[in-house]
Formats: C-alpha cells, sequence, structure tokens
C-alpha cells in the first residue's frame, strides 16, 4: 500500500469530520432523554405554582430533587455507551449544572425582595445561559434551544399577566420537551 | 507501530471505523444513524460493512424492536486496535514527510 504525505493529511481530515459528526450525534442522544426529563420537571413545577402557590418552595425542592436523582439514573444508564474522556466531560457537564443552581440561589437570595414572578423568570434566564454556552462546544442546537427559550420568558415575564406559570410551563417545559423529541429523531441511541 | 492497513484505508471504511471507535465499549450504533453521519447510502455502507465484519473489525447485530427489523453495528476490540494502528502509521508519515509502502 502506498501512502503519500498528500493521502496521509486527508485521510486524517476525513477521520476528523467522522468523528465531530459522531461525537454531535452522541451528545444530541444523550441531551435529548435530559432535555424531556427537565421539560416535565419544569412544566409540572409551573402548573403547580399555578394551582398551589403558596407550596411552590417546596414543591420546587421536590420536583428538582426527583430531577437530579433521574439525572445521575440516566447518566449511569448510558455509562457504557460512552468513552472515558466522554464520561470525564459528562461529569464536568452535571457540575457546571449544579453551579448554576448555586449561583441562582445565591442572587436570588441577595436580590431579595424578589416576587415569585421575578425569581420564575431568573432561575430558567440562567440556565439558558448555560444551554448557549454548553452550545459554543456541543452544537448550535443548544444555543438555539437557550436563546428561543431566554426570548420567550421575557415575553411572558413582561405580557403574560395573572397566567405567568401557564405561560412558563409552556414556554420552558414544553420548548425543553419539544427540543428533546427533535434531538431524540437526530441523535445517536447508543 | 505496524504498516498501514489496507481494508481500513479505503475512505468509506475510514469513516467507518473514525465513527464507530468514538462509542464506548458496550455502545452499538444504529445502521441508520451511521448511514446519515457518514452521509451515504444504504449500498454502499452495506457493502463496506461487509468486509469490514469479514475481517473481524466490526460487529452486525441484526434484531427486531416490536415488528420492525433492526441492524445495529458495534467496532470490536480488534477492530479499535487495527483503526489506533492505522491511525499511528498515518501520522508517522504526516511527521516524516514521506512516502510509504
Amino acid at each position: 500500500m502506498i501512502v503519500d504525505r498528500a493521502d496521509a493529511a486527508a485521510a486524517l481530515t476525513a477521520i476528523g469530520d467522522a468523528e465531530r459528526e459522531t461525537t454531535r450525534a452522541i451528545v444530541y442522544g444523550i441531551a435529548s432523554s435530559y432535555l424531556i426529563l427537565w421539560g416535565v420537571v419544569t412544566m409540572t413545577g409551573y402548573v403547580a405554582d399555578d394551582i398551589k402557590p403558596q407550596y411552590a418552595w417546596i414543591i420546587w425542592l421536590v420536583l428538582d430533587g426527583i430531577g437530579f436523582a433521574a439525572t445521575i439514573w440516566i447518566s449511569i444508564r448510558n455509562k457504557t455507551g460512552v468513552r472515558p474522556d466522554q464520561k470525564i466531560l459528562a461529569r464536568k457537564l452535571l457540575a457546571a449544572q449544579f453551579v448554576l443552581v448555586v449561583f441562582a440561589i445565591l442572587v436570588t437570595n441577595i436580590m431579595q425582595p424578589l416576587t415569585a414572578r421575578q425569581i420564575g423568570a431568573f432561575v430558567p434566564l440562567v440556565f439558558m445561559l448555560g444551554y448557549v454556552l454548553a452550545g459554543l462546544w456541543f452544537g448550535r442546537f443548544f444555543i438555539l434551544c437557550g436563546a428561543v427559550i431566554a426570548v420567550l420568558t421575557l415575553a411572558v415575564f413582561w405580557w403574560a399577566g395573572p397566567w405567568f406559570s401557564l405561560d412558563m410551563a409552556m414556554v420552558s417545559g414544553g420548548v425543553l420537551i419539544f427540543s428533546g423529541l427533535w434531538l431524540r429523531r437526530v441523535g445517536a441511541s447508543l | 507501530m505496524t504498516d498501514g492497513n489496507p481494508i481500513i484505508h479505503q475512505a468509506t471504511r475510514l469513516k467507518i471505523m473514525a465513527s464507530l471507535n468514538r462509542l464506548g465499549p458496550d455502545a452499538t450504533l444504529d445502521f441508520t444513524r451511521l448511514k446519515a453521519i457518514l452521509d451515504t447510502t444504504d449500498g454502499n455502507l452495506g457493502t463496506h460493512l461487509d468486509a469490514l465484519e469479514k475481517h473481524g473489525y466490526v460487529a452486525v447485530e441484526k434484531l427486531f424492536e416490536g415488528r420492525k427489523p433492526r441492524t445495529r453495528v458495534k467496532v470490536t476490540a480488534a477492530g479499535r486496535r487495527a483503526f489506533k494502528d492505522h491511525v499511528a502509521y498515518l501520522h508517522k508519515i504526516i511527521d516524516d514527510g514521506g512516502e510509504t509502502d
């Protein structure tokens, strides 16, 4: 077999392209489960906010607890499907999500007094910032998803009137679920 | 370092191996998803998967999900080793700036 330098360079480029496309498909496939999960959690939370606003804190605490437990369960279920370097990346993403939660809690704490409506819009905006930043590395889809939810969140905050919680259920939860279902179509199931 | 691998070096087979090598140890990839990733046709992908399977580099599994037939593909341990050796061989050519046979 004769391979010159140009052939070798072209082959390595083709390998890089195939690896990049595959990684994107894997990330999309895995992310789909998380988006659907957090879409359901978010939608349930905002609907519960509307029905029982006096129990909002405890409801969100329980729902987020369930969400994090399910996130860890999905991660464990996927662990044999990904390579060690991808596992490290997944752990870093989980840590980044945790940092965002802590950041949101700290900011809402020092900015008191805040209304439930302000907190209800601020927390998803912080998470959508995370989506947009993640999209810089993992695919434009996450930038689009984060930007769409952020813009809709602002629109709901300013113009939804008394329907804020129900509109947020549709905007935040609905878009996450829809995005997750779309990613399931284009991503790789391992 | 070994010599180049003519089975793997073919353009489509090289991309198949690169793609499957990104998966974890027990992961398989759906035939249709692999086809989309590589932007190729059913016939082309099937032919090259047959060649790689014959040499023990990939394993092809046919199964049914409900009534729908599914083909899933994974790289074998021998395939990963051969791919790694071939990539090292390509890098060596670049580094040495020469030609090899």
